[in-house]
C-alpha cells in the first residue's frame, strides 16, 4: 500500500506541483510569524523636552558613568539589567533616551510607543517654572495619545538637575504642573480634532484629562500611575544624597 | 590655536572632546547652536556655521553615525583645519572600530583615550604649511608658445579664403535644388485654367455681399452698451428692491448682514482647527505610513541575521546616491517645491547618507526615500510650542491684548484669513478688534466692515462676545492706527488685535519700511506671514526679502521677524503641496494655519505626516 502511495506521488506531476506549492506556502507563513511576532512590552522611555537631562540619565543608568552630553539626534538604546528581587530573578529592559528637539521627537516616539512598558518624564527642576508651558504642553501631548492611552504605561516624573541651587522640589513643580495643565487640557482641545477620523491617527484630542468640573489633579487621571521623584546625575553642594537610586526603584518595580 | 575639537555620536554622547586649556563650558553651547541650526533644520549641505565668534567646521561620519566638530576664532583663518577633521577621523575610526560597532553600552564604557594621537596629528597638520599658489612666469604661459607670425592679421587674409570655400560649399547644394525640379510642360488650357482661378480669388467680396442680400434687408443693429443707456431704460436698470428697508450700501438686500441660513451652521461646528487632509488615493496609507516607516528602521530580524552574515555588505558612495537624489530633485520641483530648496534637501540628504552601510535587504532608492521622507517632516514639524489660545490666556491674565500682524504680498488671502481666525477665536469664547491698517487699497476697509457685520451676526451682542472693526479710512499712517487700535483694545477690555495690513511687494523698499516701522513700534505678539500654496520659486524670495526688511529697518537688536506662516488657497492646488516646504525651510518657522477655502469655517491645522506623503507619492 505505501509503494503504491509514493509511486502514485512521485510519478504523477500534478500532485508533485501541488505538495511543492503547499511545503513553500508553509514554510513562507513560519517565517512569516516568526519575522513578525510582536515582542512584549519590555521598554523604558526617557521622554522630556531638551535639555532636561535625559542623554545623562540615561549613561548613567546603563553604565554608571557620567558623561558629557550635547543635543541628541538620535534615540538611545541599551539593555538594562533590573537589580534582583524577592525572588532573586532579574529582568533585562530596554532603555530608550528619546530626543527632546521638537522636530525630531514625534517620529522617534512612534516607533518605540507601543513597546513602553514604563514612561520616565524628565524635567529640569532649576529651569521648570520658566518652561512650564512647554513641559505641560508635551506632558499633555503624551497622556492624550492614541497609542501610550491604550497600554497606559506607568509614569515616572524625574525632576532632574537637584545638585543646582535653584532647581525646585518635587512639590513645587507638581503644582506648577497641576495648574498649567488645567489651563493646557482646554486650549489643545480646542486646536486639534480628529472628529471624522482623516487627521493624524495618534491626536486623541477628545481626551479631556481629569475631571471636567475641578481644576486638574494627576490623582484624577484613572488611567495612568504618576508618580513624582527627584534625582540628579551630579552631586551636588547641598542636597547630597540625592542621586538616581529613586528612579532605579521604581525602573525595578515594573 | 583651536577652541575645541569634539566628537560625539549623534544621539548625543559626547565620545571625546579637546578644549582649549581644558575649559569645559566653551564648547556645549556653541555645539548645541551649531545642532539645532545644520542638523535639525537641515542645512547639512554646507560645512561651515558661525556662532557668534566662534567658527564651526564639521564632518559627518554616517557609519557610525558620529559627528566632528572643530571650533575656532572666526577671524583667525586656518587653512590646515579640513585636513586636520579627515586626519582625526579616520585616525579615530580606524583605532576604535570595534567599540564603535559594539553599541551604545560600549560606547558609554570605553575610554576614548586619543588625546596624545590628537596632539600629534594636530602638530602634523600645523606644520604643513600649505604655500601660496606660485604665479606662472611669462616661459610657462600659452601665448610664448605661439608663433609670431601666427599672431599677425595679414590683409590678404587667409581666413576669408576658407569663408569663400565654405560659401561656395552652401551655393553647390542651393543651386542643385534649384535645377531639381523638373520643368513643366506649358499647356496653354492649363494657363488659361490658371487665370481664372487666380481672378475669382482676387474677388471674394462679390460672393460674400451675394449671400448677405440673400438673408434679407437687415440692416446695422445698434450696439448695446452694458455701462451706458438714457432716462429711457431706467425702469429697466432699477435693481432696488422696494419692499428692503433694512440694506445699506452695498448690501443687495439680504438682511442680518448678509447671512444666510446655511452659513448660520457654522456656528455650531466644533471649536477645534481640524487637522488638514490632502488628496491622497488611499486614507488607509496615511494611517498605515507610520507603521510602515518604522519597520524599517528596526534592526532585522533573526534569521535574516545569519544571511547578512554571508552576504558582503555595501557602504554608500556619492555617485550612488547622486542619481537617486537627482530624480528625487526633481520629483520635489514637480510637485512645486522652490528649485534651489530642493537642491539642498537633497544635499542634506546626501551629507547624511554619504558613508552608511546599507543592510542586505535595502535598496539604496527605499533608503533614501525613507532618510527624505524623515527630513521633510522634522522641516515642517514645529520648532516651538503653537499654541495661540494659551498665549491669548496668558495675555489676559496680564490685562493686555494679544496683538497678531498679517503681513504679506498682493491678494494672497490676508483679509480674508483674517476674518477665518477671528471667527475660530470667537468661537472660543474671545473678543476680537480688527484694525484696518490696509489704508490704501480701495474697499479694504468696506472689507473687512463687512466681515464685522457677518461675525457679529454670527455671534450677537447680547450673550456672545463679539467683533469690533477699528478703523480711520484711507490714505492715513498705518503704524499710528494700529496704536490707536491697541490702546482701544486695552481701554475697551478686547482680548484680540488683528492687524490687516496692505498687501507689497518684496522689493518695494518705501512700503518694506513703514511694515517694519508698524511692527517696531506696537511691538506685536505675533507677525504671521500669509503665503498662498501657489506660489513657486517666489516663495524663497518673498520670504527672504520680508525678514530681512524687518530685521534691517527695525533699528534693534533682537528685531522681531516672521514669527509664522499661515498657508493659504490649499484647495487649489491638489497634491502640489510643495511651497509649505519651501517656505517652513527658508524661514525655519511652523505654518499655523493653513486656509482651504473663503468662508469661515475653512481653516485647518498642518499634519506634517500627511502633507510630506501627499509630496513623495
Amino acid at each position: 500500500m505505501m509503494d503504491s502511495w509514493l509511486d502514485f506521488l512521485l510519478y504523477d506531476d500534478g500532485v508533485r506541483v501541488a505538495a511543492a506549492t503547499i511545503l513553500v506556502l508553509v514554510l513562507t507563513a513560519v517565517l512569516y510569524l516568526y519575522a513578525t511576532s510582536k515582542p512584549p512590552r519590555s521598554s523604558v522611555l526617557l521622554v522630556g523636552i531638551p535639555g532636561a537631562g535625559k542623554t545623562h540619565l540615561f549613561a548613567q543608568l546603563v553604565s554608571g558613568e557620567t558623561k558629557e552630553t550635547v543635543t541628541s539626534l538620535r534615540e538611545n538604546e541599551a539593555i538594562y539589567n533590573t537589580s534582583a528581587d524577592s525572588s532573586g530573578k532579574t529582568k533585562q529592559l530596554s532603555l530608550v533616551d528619546v530626543p527632546g528637539s521638537s522636530s525630531i521627537r514625534d517620529q522617534i516616539l512612534d516607533n518605540y510607543k507601543h513597546k513602553a512598558k514604563g514612561l520616565i518624564y524628565v524635567i529640569d527642576g532649576e529651569n521648570a517654572s520658566r518652561n512650564i508651558k512647554d513641559v505641560a504642553a508635551f506632558l499633555h501631548r503624551l497622556l492624550t495619545d492614541d497609542v501610550i492611552s491604550k497600554f497606559h504605561p506607568d509614569i515616572l516624573i524625574a525632576c532632574n538637575k537637584q545638585d543646582l541651587l535653584q532647581s525646585k522640589s518635587k512639590r513645587v513643580i507638581q503644582g506648577l504642573l497641576e495648574n498649567e495643565l488645567n489651563t493646557v487640557r482646554k486650549t489643545q482641545n480646542a486646536q486639534l480634532s480628529d472628529e471624522d477620523g482623516t487627521g493624524d491617527a495618534t491626536r486623541g484630542a477628545n481626551v479631556f484629562l481629569g475631571k471636567k468640573s475641578e481644576s486638574f489633579k494627576f490623582e484624577h487621571l484613572n488611567k495612568f500611575h504618576v508618580k513624582f521623584c527627584e534625582c540628579s546625575g551630579k552631586p551636588g553642594e547641598e542636597k547630597e544624597n540625592i542621586d538616581i537610586s529613586e528612579v532605579k526603584d521604581w525602573i525595578n518595580s515594573l | 590655536m583651536l577652541d575645541f575639537f569634539t566628537i560625539f555620536s549623534k544621539s548625543g554622547l559626547v565620545l571625546w572632546y579637546y578644549a582649549f586649556q581644558d575649559v569645559k563650558g566653551n564648547f556645549t553651547d556653541p555645539v548645541n547652536a551649531f545642532i539645532k541650526s545644520v542638523i535639525l533644520q537641515e542645512r547639512g549641505g554646507s560645512a561651515a556655521f558661525v556662532h557668534g565668534t566662534v567658527q564651526m567646521k564639521y564632518m559627518q561620519d554616517n557609519e557610525f553615525e558620529l559627528i566632528f566638530v572643530v571650533g575656532y576664532q572666526k577671524i583667525l583663518t586656518l587653512s590646515y583645519v579640513d585636513k586636520l577633521i579627515d586626519d582625526v577621523h579616520r585616525s579615530f575610526r580606524d583605532r576604535y572600530r570595534q567599540q564603535l560597532l559594539d553599541g551604545t553600552l560600549a560606547m558609554l564604557t570605553a575610554d576614548f583615550d586619543f588625546k596624545s594621537t590628537f596632539a600629534h596629528l594636530l602638530k602634523n597638520a600645523e606644520h604643513v604649511t600649505v604655500l601660496p599658489k606660485q604665479m606662472k612666469g611669462f616661459s610657462e604661459s600659452k601665448k610664448s608658445q605661439k608663433t609670431i607670425e601666427s599672431l599677425k592679421i595679414k590683409k590678404t587674409e587667409p581666413t576669408s579664403k576658407k569663408n569663400d570655400r565654405r560659401n561656395s560649399e552652401i551655393e553647390k547644394p542651393k543651386a542643385a535644388e534649384v535645377i531639381d525640379p523638373p520643368k513643366e510642360e506649358v499647356n496653354p488650357d492649363e494657363i488659361a485654367r490658371r487665370i481664372e482661378e487666380f481672378k475669382r480669388k482676387k474677388t471674394p467680396k462679390a460672393t460674400k455681399t451675394e449671400k448677405k442680400q440673400k438673408k434679407g434687408k437687415t440692416g446695422k443693429q445698434m450696439r448695446i452698451w452694458d455701462q451706458g443707456g438714457s432716462a429711457k431704460d431706467a425702469a429697466v436698470l432699477d435693481y432696488s428692491n422696494p419692499n428692503d428697508t433694512s440694506s445699506t450700501n452695498g448690501h443687495n438686500g439680504r438682511a442680518n448682514g448678509g447671512i444666510t441660513e446655511e452659513e448660520r451652521g457654522w456656528i455650531q461646528g466644533s471649536q477645534h482647527i481640524q487637522e488638514l487632509v490632502v488628496e491622497n488615493d488611499s486614507e488607509a496609507e496615511t494611517a498605515a505610513s507610520p507603521d510602515v516607516a518604522p519597520s524599517n528602521r528596526k534592526k532585522s530580524t533573526g534569521i535574516f541575521n545569519l544571511f547578512s552574515n554571508l552576504v558582503g555588505s555595501k557602504a554608500l558612495s556619492k555617485d550612488d546616491l547622486a542619481n537617486v537624489l537627482k530624480a528625487m530633485s526633481e520629483h520635489l520641483i514637480g510637485k512645486n517645491v522652490a528649485a534651489e530648496i530642493a537642491e539642498k534637501m537633497c544635499d542634506s540628504v546626501s551629507a547624511k547618507l554619504e558613508g552608511k552601510v546599507l543592510g542586505t535587504f535595502e535598496t539604496i532608492a527605499s533608503t533614501v526615500k525613507q532618510s527624505l521622507q524623515e527630513s521633510l517632516v522634522q522641516i515642517l514639524t514645529p520648532k516651538r510650542r503653537v499654541d495661540i489660545l494659551r498665549d491669548v490666556l496668558e495675555a489676559q491674565r496680564v490685562s493686555r491684548p494679544y496683538v497678531i500682524a498679517f503681513c504679506g504680498v498682493n491678494g494672497v488671502g490676508k483679509s480674508t484669513n483674517l476674518a477665518k481666525i477671528s471667527f475660530w477665536l470667537m468661537k472660543n469664547g474671545f473678543r476680537v478688534l480688527i484694525a484696518a491698517c490696509d489704508t490704501f487699497r480701495a474697499g479694504a476697509v468696506e472689507q473687512l466692515r463687512t466681515h464685522e457685520a457677518r461675525l457679529n451676526s454670527l455671534y450677537p451682542d447680547g450673550d456672545q462676545p463679539k467683533c469690533r472693526l477699528y478703523e480711520k479710512g484711507y490714505g492715513k499712517d498705518a503704524a499710528h492706527i494700529a496704536m490707536q487700535a491697541i490702546n482701544a483694545a486695552k481701554e475697551q477690555g478686547y482680548d484680540i488685535v488683528m492687524i490687516d495690513t496692505a498687501g507689497r511687494m518684496q522689493d518695494n523698499e518705501p512700503l518694506m519700511r513703514s511694515l517694519s516701522k508698524l511692527v517696531t513700534v506696537n511691538s506685536p505678539d505675533l507677525v504671521l506671514f500669509v503665503g498662498e500654496a501657489l506660489v513657486g520659486n517666489e516663495a524663497v524670495d518673498q520670504l527672504q526679502k520680508f525678514n530681512q526688511a524687518l530685521a534691517d529697518h527695525s533699528n534693534m537688536v533682537n528685531p522681531h521677524c516672521i514669527d509664522g506662516i499661515v498657508l493659504t488657497k490649499f484647495d487649489t492646488i491638489d497634491d502640489k503641496v510643495g511651497a509649505a516646504i519651501s517656505m517652513t525651510y527658508t524661514t525655519g518657522q511652523p505654518i499655523v494655519f493653513v486656509g482651504t477655502g473663503q468662508s469661515y469655517p475653512d481653516l485647518r491645522s498642518l499634519n506634517p505626516k500627511a502633507v510630506v506623503n501627499a509630496l513623495l507619492k
